[in-house]
């Protein structure tokens, strides 16, 4: 019984959970035991892996790149924060500092990131042996935190606003389409993952009452290598910026927060490929659909920790 | 404790109102009771009082509207036991020694009375006597020169210091009467 | 014909009233207490200490007065200061939107069936998921419950509730912000969200337009509830734990800045545009977690403004654009980002007139001018937040309304936002605007209104008013509608009244008056025409000169239907009771009132309610009470005989009448002259005449005796007699009871024997008549006393007889203890005859011989405790007035004795020992005076001993 009374839990020195490659992970597992607690050793470990998956539709078809999709480790460490023994009653502390490093390929730390075929995750485990315990099982708790790039200045690229237009062109069943035009610009397709991505469009004019104008923003995963790859586009997030059939030669914004951990930038490695593009999609009254695609590049360019509301706070 | 006596009003028949320099003495919240000697004739006399003071003690005068008043009551402030009584059913009016009799049979310490719209404090076989007089100054159809005039007793244990307001030309005079029980 | 032989002791004594010292005084418990600052008393604070118990109103006032020395100065500064300071709170208050919500739920309302989506609502509230929150009690079970709930929501197809009434919708949507309130405090914060975001949604629906502005209203009333949740909340965690270390506290703000950085990054995600804005506003005070930058909290409503662009319908993005405002007011004093709304606002303003024209058509939709109604409250509070304290964005927006095209509903806003002191500087710009507005929906009158009531309250400079109010009629003048021109008169007639003179009025009245006969236009609106008269009552200065006005009676003439006018009438003399000089000397004035009076008399029959009766009876008290001839006392008699013959119908009127002509009797005792006797005579006969017309008895014998007595007073012996014999005559007349106003039936026994008391007290004085024998109006009470039927076992005959008692022994006396000046009273009339004085002992005889008899038969009815009180009051009486020398009369004392004491049992413990004392008291004051009467006193108390 004594032995399943105590509590632990790992708590990090940074109250955010991130970090840069190369920063000292610091923390500390803090025990609560009501008695004195025997144990068989404390164990710590640091992980970080890239799981890659296929898609459903690509599964069987390639069994050639199999290889490709195992997992890649990124950081794997531990540390042995005790030898067996006992553990005082109340509250005990053990202390650890652990180097985020890559020791191996790819030799770099990528950012944390959740997508659907792939995702890149870093944990820290705790785990205390106890062989009274009924099951002989471990107790193990988990941490997980966020690596982040460093920020580095955008290219002249992130400067340069891309115009655009819409129009009967885009359509692909130009026949019935009613004629339209729709003007705008995105202020920039370079971008930094903690700004949120900008522009305007005007509906210059349109035959056909508008029901909606909407932004999709989309990412695409690639797993795989040149010889056999799959790559799979879905939706990260949509966003509606016009409701109904808005005033012509009204500027309407473009606005649109990045999501937190669905979003990281732009990664393009041997095994695999994280991009994000943008679609401009005009729903007219009349079931037509209209729409432009955009591809992004994002980057990492502010601090870990924005004080702007412009920038929705990452 | 702060009793303010009064009565012989007689609004709006006889006087629009009371004089404007009593009102402005009467000032909401000071005072603790109000006995009234009757005539106080209209409802919106009655509310006029109420809204100086919450207890209100009437008795009935020939003119009042309201039968429902008591011809007499006996109130006890302090340690006085206060006698209330018009007086329009005293024969002959005024009388001391019938009044005598009244204060005899209330076993009051002090009686009030009224109808003679004549200020009066006396004492008599140690009790003591007070006619607050008319406080809007009604004409009495048997007197001239009627002044308007009421009364401010302050209780204090045995003792009962009457002050005395009337309105004489176009000032308030106060005199001031102190009056122990023995 | 009496058994016993009564005979009067001569009065030998004298009450000696000890009156006390009285001392003038300065110094009394009413002194209005003055602020005495000493020199050394510094603290401005004992000020206010002193002045405390006082109430704070007469505290100011007292202040205000008594401006002498600096340190009171100085107090009344600060008190002042704080008075200002307050005053600006309550101005923003203006701003505050929970001032209006009620007035917009009330105003915009709706028959048609509503329609409501959403997944949180079961039809039956209990089954609202209740049950499912209890288990969560592990942490772990949380968030796995948290993530079954998102399925849930994501499973549970949404409801939709049709055919709604506005009721139910109203309830649906206060379910819901329960459901709210409950999930939030059940930490299941996500479905919180949720269920704001459901509701922002149906801010999109414009299928009940005239119900919008309600819709609205209800909705934000649920997203400001989950604002004000999440701001709370994060206050409470960045707050930290009380006693917390500094390291402990930065980490629990740096927390809770993640956690609302959370909450943004939620709300962005939202996928429709409607409800992301709108949860993005109303989570906007959280920002302040983010940042202290006042200007990056403006940016972020500049950014909003912009979105809201991108909503098509102008209706409800007007009023997403009302909640962004509504949210950005606490946060900051720019007015940049209203200022950006508005110029958004005007570029889609055509955008309207395009719906505007297209319900123009189809009206059975929603009427042009309702729909551009529904954008009202928007508006105004949008343009009273931009214009507030920013005289500026006032003219700014003038300008821009200016150059609108159909600016009629902007200038409605304007006119309805703006400060007055602003209007009433443009007075005649806005009145040109209206001039120049034409457009569809929107009315001049309805323009008109507004101005008018702002100029009501604060008029343009006095050298402008005449050209602008000529102008402004003008204007109003060419509404060909009765309707809307009675509108907008009913708002421009308290500016007449207030700023302009009497010819004004008058004209106006005048111009009301043929306008509204025109096709008898009156008929439809009584109460446009009432509100006029009575506003104009309530702002013009002076009742009288509204009464005397050419125009002014007619005017009441438009009130055709007699309910109506009589209505109207009432108002008029209750204003004038309130509002007018103590004192009416001008006729014109008088006839108008009695004129109104008439109307109101004649108005009265049969059928009239006793309340109604009253009412009207006190209006007309009220102006009769007022009218006042000065000296001229003989016009004042006439006043009061015309008064008789007008308002014949009301009893209540003749009593405050001979009230009024008891008043002038008095008034003319006062003068001095020869004729005064003649006028007093006219007066008294005034009195006589009058008072058989009033019904109450009770009242003509209360009437009867006052008159009496005022003519006894003024020496009209003849008239004060006939007074008296009317008054005795209808005790007769006199009922059992009679029911008092309050409905209660009430006895008039007790009544009788006081006012009988009261007469005897008044016989005293009167002097017997040469024509009639002697106390003619005595034997006269005694008959009428006699014949009366009292109750069964009533004591009032034997207390009557009592008094009548008390008055013979007075007759008796060489001298009467009080006298009327110039009256010859019984005393002096008959100077102690003994003749008069054997009439007077037979009397009391015939007097006693009656208590006796009712002694016995209270005997015989066993009403030992009656009789007993009785038997003591005659006891006392034979004591203290008869000659207790005659055996017969002490035999009669002591018997009356033995009765009493034989019902001791019944009596209260103190009665008989109080009557020996009094005999006693009585003994001790003729002790000294005359030692033969002590004696024979002290026999009568010997022999009751013995007894």
């Amino acid at each position: 019984m004594s032995g399943n009374a105590f509590n632990f839990e790992i708590k990090l020195k940074r109250e955010n959970k991130v970090y840069y490659e190369n920063d000292m992970l610091v923390g500390c597992v803090q025990f609560q035991c009501p008695a004195e607690t025997k144990h068989d050793g404390i164990l710590l470990t640091l992980d970080g892996v890239v799981n890659l998956q296929l898609s459903s539709k690509t599964v069987g078809l390639f069994d050639a790149f199999y290889n490709s999709v195992k997992p890649i480790n990124l950081l794997q460490n531990s540390l042995e924060l005790s030898a067996p023994g006992k553990l005082s009653a109340g509250n005990s502390e053990f202390h650890f500092e652990l180097p985020l490093v890559c020791k191996k390929e790819p030799r770099k730390l990528y950012e944390t990131y959740h997508g659907v075929f792939i995702s890149i995750n870093y944990q820290l485990k705790c785990d205390v042996n106890v062989k009274r315990n009924f099951l002989g099982k471990s107790l193990q708790k988990v941490q997980q935190f966020c690596v982040q790039y460093k920020p580095a200045p955008l290219s002249d690229e992130a400067t340069r606003a891309v115009p655009f237009s819409l129009s009967m062109t885009n359509a692909k069943e130009r026949v019935t389409m009613p004629r339209f035009l729709i003007t705008g610009r995105l202020d920039r397709l370079e971008s930094c993952v903690t700004m949120p991505i900008t522009g305007s469009l005007t509906v210059q004019h349109t035959e056909a009452p508008i029901r909606s104008i909407e932004m999709q923003l989309v990412r695409v995963e690639t797993c795989g290598c040149d010889e056999g790859y799959s790559k799979d586009a879905t939706e990260v997030q949509t966003i509606q910026i016009a409701d109904g059939n808005v005033m012509p030669k009204l500027e309407i914004p473009i606005y649109m927060v990045l999501p937190r951990l669905f979003t990281c930038p732009t990664l393009l490695t041997k095994n695999f490929k994280i991009e994000f593009e943008l679609n401009l999609v005009v729903l007219f009254k009349e079931e037509h659909t209209v729409s432009e695609n955009f591809k992004l590049v994002l980057k990492r360019a502010s601090g870990p920790l924005p004080s702007k509301i412009n920038t929705a706070g990452r | 404790m702060l009793v303010l006596v009064l009565g012989d009003l007689h609004i709006p028949h006889r006087c629009s109102s009371l004089p404007a320099k009593f009102k402005k003495l009467l000032v909401p919240g000071r005072i603790h009771h109000i006995l009234a000697t009757g005539n106080i004739c209209t409802k919106e006399s009655y509310d006029y009082l109420k809204s100086l003071a919450n207890d209100v003690h009437i008795v009935r005068g020939d003119f009042d509207e309201n039968l429902s008043y008591p011809e007499q009551k006996v109130v006890t402030v302090g340690q006085f036991r206060i006698g209330l009584c018009h007086g329009h059913q005293v024969v002959p009016r005024g009388d001391p020694e019938a009044l005598a009799l009244i204060q005899r049979q209330l076993d009051v310490d002090i009686l009030i009375t009224g109808h003679t719209y004549k200020f009066e404090a006396y004492e008599h076989g140690n009790k003591f006597y007070i006619n607050p007089g008319s406080a809007t100054g009604a004409f009495n159809p048997l007197d001239t020169n009627v002044v308007p005039s009421f009364v401010l007793m302050d209780i204090q244990s045995t003792t009962v210091v009457t002050y005395v307001y009337q309105l004489i030309g176009d000032e308030v005079k106060v005199e001031r009467i102190e009056y122990k029980k023995i | 014909m009496a058994t016993l032989e009564w005979s009067c002791a001569p009065r030998c004594y004298q009450v000696v009233k000890n009156h006390l010292h009285r001392k003038v005084t300065e110094e009394h418990p009413l002194k209005q207490q003055t602020v005495n600052v000493t020199v050394a008393d510094k603290n401005p604070l004992s000020l206010a200490l002193a002045l405390e118990g006082t109430d704070p109103l007469s505290k100011f006032a007292r202040q205000e007065q008594e401006l002498n020395d600096p340190l009171t100065q100085m107090a009344s500064e600060f008190t002042l200061k704080s008075k200002r300071g307050h005053s600006n709170e309550l101005e923003d208050n203006a701003l505050n939107w929970s001032t209006r919500r009620l007035g917009i739920l009330n105003r915009f309302t709706t028959n048609e069936k509503l329609s409501l989506s959403t997944s949180f609502l079961c039809t039956s509230s209990t089954e609202s998921g209740g049950e499912n929150f209890k288990a969560q009690t592990v942490v772990a079970d949380k968030v796995k419950y948290r993530l079954e709930q998102l399925d849930n929501f994501d499973a549970c197809s949404m409801r939709h509730m049709m055919d709604l009434t506005q009721q139910e919708y109203i309830q649906r949507f206060d379910q819901l912000k329960q459901e709210l309130i409950q999930s939030w405090h059940n930490d299941q914060r996500v479905k919180a969200l949720k269920i704001a975001i459901q509701c922002a949604k149906m801010l999109s629906d414009t299928r009940v337009l005239q119900f919008y502005p309600s819709q609205y209203v209800l909705i934000t009333d649920i997203l400001d509830v989950f604002g004000k949740l999440v701001y709370e909340r994060l206050r409470a965690k960045a707050a930290g734990a009380p006693g917390a270390s500094a390291v402990v506290l930065q980490r629990e703000r740096e927390a809770a800045r993640d956690t609302c950085q959370n909450w943004f990054y939620k709300v962005a995600s939202i996928r429709e545009l409607l409800p992301r804005l709108y949860l993005e506003m109303a989570i906007f005070k959280c920002y302040g977690f983010l940042t202290t930058s006042e200007q990056e909290m403006e940016q972020s409503l500049l950014r909003l403004t912009s979105q809201l662009r991108g909503i098509a319908d102008p209706l409800v993005s007007s009023y997403a654009r009302c909640y962004l405002v509504r949210v950005g007011v606490p946060v900051t004093s720019s007015k940049v980002y209203i200022r950006d709304n508005f110029t958004d606002f005007f570029t889609i303003y055509p955008q309207i007139f395009r719906l505007v024209a297209r319900y123009n058509l189809h009206p059975e939709i929603i009427t042009s001018s309702a729909y551009l109604q529904l954008y009202a409250p928007a508006l105004d509070f949008m343009l009273q937040c931009l214009m507030h304290k920013s005289e500026v964005s006032a003219q700014e927006m003038l300008n821009e309304c200016k150059q609108l095209k159909n600016n009629g509903a902007v200038l409605l806003s304007i006119l309805n936002s703006s400060k007055g002191e602003f209007i009433a500087a443009h007075a005649q710009e806005f009145l040109e605007l209206i001039n120049n507005c034409d457009t569809p929906g929107i009315s001049k009158s309805q323009l008109l209104r507004p101005l008018g009531s702002c100029v009501s309250s604060c008029a343009p400079l006095q050298e402008q008013r005449v050209p602008f109010l000529n102008a402004a009629f003008q204007t109003i003048n060419t509404l060909t509608d009765p309707n809307e021109y009675i509108n907008c008169v009913e708002t421009w007639a308290p500016f007449v009244a207030q700023y302009f003179t009497i010819h004004e009025v008058n004209r106006l009245l005048g111009e009301l008056n043929s306008r509204m006969c025109l096709g008898k236009a009156y008929e439809k609106h009584y109460g446009q025409l009432q509100s006029i008269l009575t506003r104009i009552m309530q702002n013009y200065r002076s009742i009288e000169l509204l009464l005397i006005q050419p125009h002014f009676l007619p005017y009441l003439d438009l009130f055709h239907k007699e309910s109506v006018r009589v209505e109207m009438c009432k108002s008029i003399l209750s204003h004038y009771r309130q509002n007018s000089e103590e004192r009416t000397y001008d006729a014109v004035v008088t006839n108008a009132l009695m004129y109104l009076g008439k109307i109101l008399n004649d108005s009265v029959n049969a059928l009239t309610v006793e309340d109604e009766r009253r009412q009207i009876s006190q209006l007309i008290n009220g102006f009769i009470n007022k009218v006042h001839f000065g000296k001229d006392l003989e016009h004042q008699l006439s006043f009061y005989v015309e008064a008789r013959g007008t308002f014949s119908n009301l009893d209540a009127v003749y009593v405050t009448l001979v009230y009024a002509a008891c008043k002038l009797t008095m008034r003319s005792s006062n003068r001095q002259g020869v004729k005064s006797l003649g006028f007093v005579k006219a007066c008294i006969a005034y009195c006589f005449i009058t008072i058989p017309s009033i019904s109450s008895v009770q009242q003509k014998m209360d009437l009867y005796l006052l008159c009496g007595q005022l003519a006894l007073r003024h020496l009209c012996l003849g008239q004060a007699d006939a007074c008296f014999e009317a008054a005795l005559q209808l005790v007769n007349e006199l009922p059992a009871a009679t029911v008092d106003f309050e409905g209660k039936p009430r006895c008039l026994e007790r009544y009788l024997v006081a006012y009988l008391c009261n007469m005897l007290a008044t016989l005293i004085v009167v002097p017997d008549s040469p024509e009639q024998g002697v106390l003619y109006f005595l034997r006269l009470l005694l008959d009428i006393v006699g014949r009366r039927s009292f109750k069964t076992y009533s004591t009032a005959p034997a207390i009557i007889y009592l008094h009548v008692l008390d008055m013979l022994y007075v007759q008796s006396l060489e001298r009467f203890p009080y006298h009327i000046d110039g009256v010859v009273s019984n005393d002096g009339l008959y100077g102690h005859d003994p003749k008069f004085l054997v009439e007077v002992n037979n009397l009391c005889a015939q007097v006693v011989d009656s208590i006796l008899m009712q002694l016995k038969s209270l005997g015989a009815a066993h009403q030992q405790r009656t009789q007993a009180q009785l038997a003591m009051e005659l006891f006392m009486r034979i004591v203290r007035y008869a000659d207790l020398e005659r055996e017969p009369l002490c035999q009669l004392a002591v018997k009356l004795w033995l009765l009493a004491n034989k019902a001791q049992a019944q009596l209260d413990s103190e009665t008989i020992p109080q009557m020996l004392c009094s005999v006693e008291h009585f003994y001790k004051l003729v002790k000294d005076s005359s030692p033969s009467r002590a004696q024979t006193i002290a026999k009568l108390l010997i022999r009751m001993r013995d007894s």
